[in-house]
């Protein structure tokens, strides 16, 4: 009896054990390569090509479902607003209030979680398939920089398209809510656009703008971190590419938080 | 490999520059920046007793209508002066009225506007919103109420004071058994009071049956009196009849439309004359120009009427010592020959202008009479009038060609100015001949008053 204890409790600190250290060693990782990145970055060769091909991957492509989504976010924001708002009788304050969450807070976190489902998976899952298949292996024996050839281009991509489809989520959110408020909930038009402009301010855009650019670089290093490292064949392919969903996906919300305090706190309020 | 419409950079190209665009757009819808994309306006000053609550970009309504913004708070002799950015199509009327409003029950603070009367003068960009009405808001409301509620408190106690306790219940008791003393005396006192009314009102009727004939007779005459005054009313009645039908001079005086007509006439050419003597000014202006080559001195002596700003009339005397040549060209037949003299005599004589002319913004055409010959000129204004570059162009009849001068004056101070240019230079067989100089301006008053008076008289005179 006291031994079976004995037993689950080496077998409880064993796992935990073995959790902290591949934790500590997946963080290890993850801020190894993103080192080497933003030093190969600023290195020559500069391969554009691969940077544009890249671009379009996470962005151009993404355009429609980013724009699907801002569009009906903007909409049913409108419409959930309209109740409480219609309560204190300030329908006066449905379009800011529409407008600062999304500049501020929904626009960045929805669109990042968007491209972390759509290219974070994928990103995965192709270096991992070129991992277990040894051509990561094949660009090292070529004297070819697997990092600076395959992470980087697709980081700076991260970086540059995140904030840009943030932009347009933005845009077609405040459309959107501009569709339900006028043409649904039959506000005024000219009204509605002027208080929109008149509460949200230029911070409050790039305050959502920089959140993005950061949330960017988190799907795109996590994406590559877990396909780069990924073992096992086609079963470890599958787990790093669920793995890279659901940590972007948290790392996300959760640095949400902290980046939103830091850019409160340096006047992007 | 099939073709592709887009290549992959097209494509990242096409997204990047559509979505910078949206962005450019926001950034300057929202921030204004450079002031690309905002409306155009106008300033309008308003002074409130707060601006609590007021920010930049705080907008200004008529009727729910956004016809501006805040554009500066400032603090002024106590009061918040507040500067108004109006959208330049709107207008305000002088006597509109502002008032800090609040949107629903909590929300943000917005200036309202109860618009003036249609017609009445509006305020121009500068100017400032006269009335301004303080609408009173839920703290003072919490405040007076508080106050009355004291009053009423205060009230109640001293009715307390007086009413409670025994000795106000005593007092209270004595004044109910006052007034039940008084009914009870009153209820045997009133038939006494009856009996009395009644005597006097026998006595009344037994005085006027002893005095009928009496009061028959001053009747009768109260009638003669009566039938006079009727007839003195009729003459009276037919007096005016005959004004309103408009028989004598004096009802054609007061009936006929005509001479009412002529009294709005006269009243509206009487203002019309004051008002173009008020608008009208008259400006001295003497100017020595020194002529280099001449080693002499030109003075020009003008004075301006200015009826209104776009226009003046310029009377001027100018002492040229280049004088006036006078050409005599005379043919004379002698012996079947034509013999051809040409004399041109110079004399030093005092020259007149005459001008009229006509402003275009910065622009002032003119021409007329100058210095004794037909001549045009133009003058173009800079920094509101302190530089004026002028072009003249007379004397036409000249054997060669006509006279053009070019001129620029400064005035660094009001009413003093420099002055430099050049006279001839256009002609090929006459070096230009430059000159400087200075002169003195200004706005004679008392002129402008005789002229007002002459051309009142004049105008009357003429009517």
């Amino acid at each position: 009896m006291a031994l079976e204890f004995k037993n689950i409790a080496i077998g409880f600190l064993d796992g935990l054990g073995r959790f902290l250290i591949r934790f500590f060693e997946e963080t290890g990782r993850l801020i190894n390569l993103f080192i080497t990145t933003m030093r190969l970055m600023v290195k020559p060769p500069f391969r554009l090509n691969l940077l544009s091909k890249q671009m379009e991957f996470v962005g151009v492509q993404s355009t429609f479902i980013v724009a699907l989504t801002g569009t009906f976010t903007g909409m049913v924001f409108a419409l959930q607003s309209s109740y409480a708002f219609k309560l204190l009788n300030a329908e006066g304050m449905i379009a800011p209030a529409v407008g600062l969450s999304l500049t501020r807070e929904l626009a960045p976190v929805l669109t990042g979680l968007m491209v972390t489902g759509r290219v974070g998976s994928a990103m995965a899952a192709e270096l991992g398939t070129m991992r277990v298949t040894e051509q990561i292996d094949a660009l090292f024996a070529m004297a070819i920089d697997p990092i600076k050839y395959l992470v980087v281009p697709r980081v700076i991509a991260g970086i540059i398209m995140v904030p840009l489809l943030t932009i347009l989520f933005n845009f077609v959110g405040n459309v959107g809510s501009y569709i339900v408020g006028v043409g649904i909930l039959g506000l005024n038009s000219e009204r509605y656009i002027n208080d929109i402009v008149y509460m949200v301010d230029l911070p409050d855009l790039y305050h959502g703008v920089i959140k993005a650019g950061f949330f960017g670089l988190l799907i795109t290093l996590i994406g590559c971190s877990r396909g780069f490292y990924s073992a096992g064949g086609a079963e470890g392919v599958g787990r790093a590419a669920t793995q890279a969903v659901v940590i972007a996906s948290v790392l996300i919300l959760v640095s949400d938080y902290f980046l939103t305090s830091v850019l409160v706190r340096i006047g992007f309020d | 490999m099939e073709e592709k419409i887009l290549s992959t950079e097209a494509k990242v190209g096409l997204f990047v520059v559509v979505i910078s665009g949206i962005l450019f757009w926001m950034t300057f819808k929202l921030g204004g920046c450079l002031g690309v994309g905002a409306p155009r306006g106008y300033p309008v000053k308003v002074a409130l007793e707060t601006a609590q609550g007021l920010n930049l970009e705080t907008p200004v309504y008529i009727a729910g209508i956004q016809i501006g913004k805040v554009n500066d708070i400032a603090l002024e002799e106590g009061k918040a002066r507040v500067i108004l950015k109006i959208f330049t199509e709107y207008q305000l009327e002088e006597d509109v009225e502002a008032s800090i409003r609040t949107m629903g029950f909590l929300g943000a603070k917005y200036i309202n506007i109860k618009p003036g009367t249609p017609g009445a003068p509006v305020i121009e960009p500068g100017g400032e919103i006269v009335r301004v009405k303080i609408p009173p808001d839920v703290e003072e409301l919490i405040d007076e109420l508080g106050e009355v509620v004291q009053d009423i408190r205060e009230v109640s106690r001293s009715l307390r004071a007086v009413i409670g306790g025994e000795e106000g219940e005593a007092s209270l008791r004595e004044i109910i058994d006052n007034i039940r003393e008084a009914s009870v005396s009153l209820k045997y006192d009133f038939p006494v009071i009856a009996g009395n009314i009644r005597r006097v009102s026998e006595d009344l009727e037994d005085l006027i049956s002893e005095n009928r004939e009496g009061l028959r007779e001053s009747l009768e005459q109260f009638q003669m009196a009566a039938a006079d005054l009727q007839e003195s009313l009729d003459n009276i009645a037919s007096i005016t009849r005959k004004i309103n039908e408009g028989e004598g001079s004096l009802g054609k005086l007061v009936n006929e439309d005509e001479t009412v007509e002529k009294l709005n006439e006269t009243i509206e050419g009487v203002n019309e004359i004051l008002a173009v003597s008020r608008r009208l000014r008259a400006f001295i202006d003497y100017r020595g120009e020194y002529l280099i080559e001449d080693n002499d001195l030109k003075s020009h002596f003008s004075l301006r009427l200015q009826p209104g700003a776009d226009k003046y009339y310029q009377i001027g005397i100018v002492d040229d010592p280049q004088g006036v040549t006078e050409v005599t060209d005379v043919y004379t037949r002698d012996d079947g020959e034509t013999q051809y003299t040409h004399t041109e005599v110079t004399e030093r004589k005092l020259k007149f202008s005459l001008e009229m002319a006509k402003r275009f913004y910065d622009l002032t055409l003119r021409g007329g009479i100058i210095e004794s010959t037909g001549g045009v000129g133009m003058d173009y204004s800079l920094l509101g009038d302190r530089i004026i570059v002028s072009f003249e162009a007379f004397d036409f009849g000249k054997e060669t060609n006509p006279n053009l001068q070019a001129r620029l004056s400064l005035e660094p101070f009001r009413h003093l100015y420099l002055v430099g240019g050049a006279n001839d230079f256009i002609d090929s067989e006459i070096e230009p001949r430059y000159f400087f100089g200075g002169g003195i301006k200004f706005e004679d008053r008392d002129l402008k008053a005789l002229f007002g008076t002459a051309g009142t008289a004049a105008s009357v005179g003429g009517q």
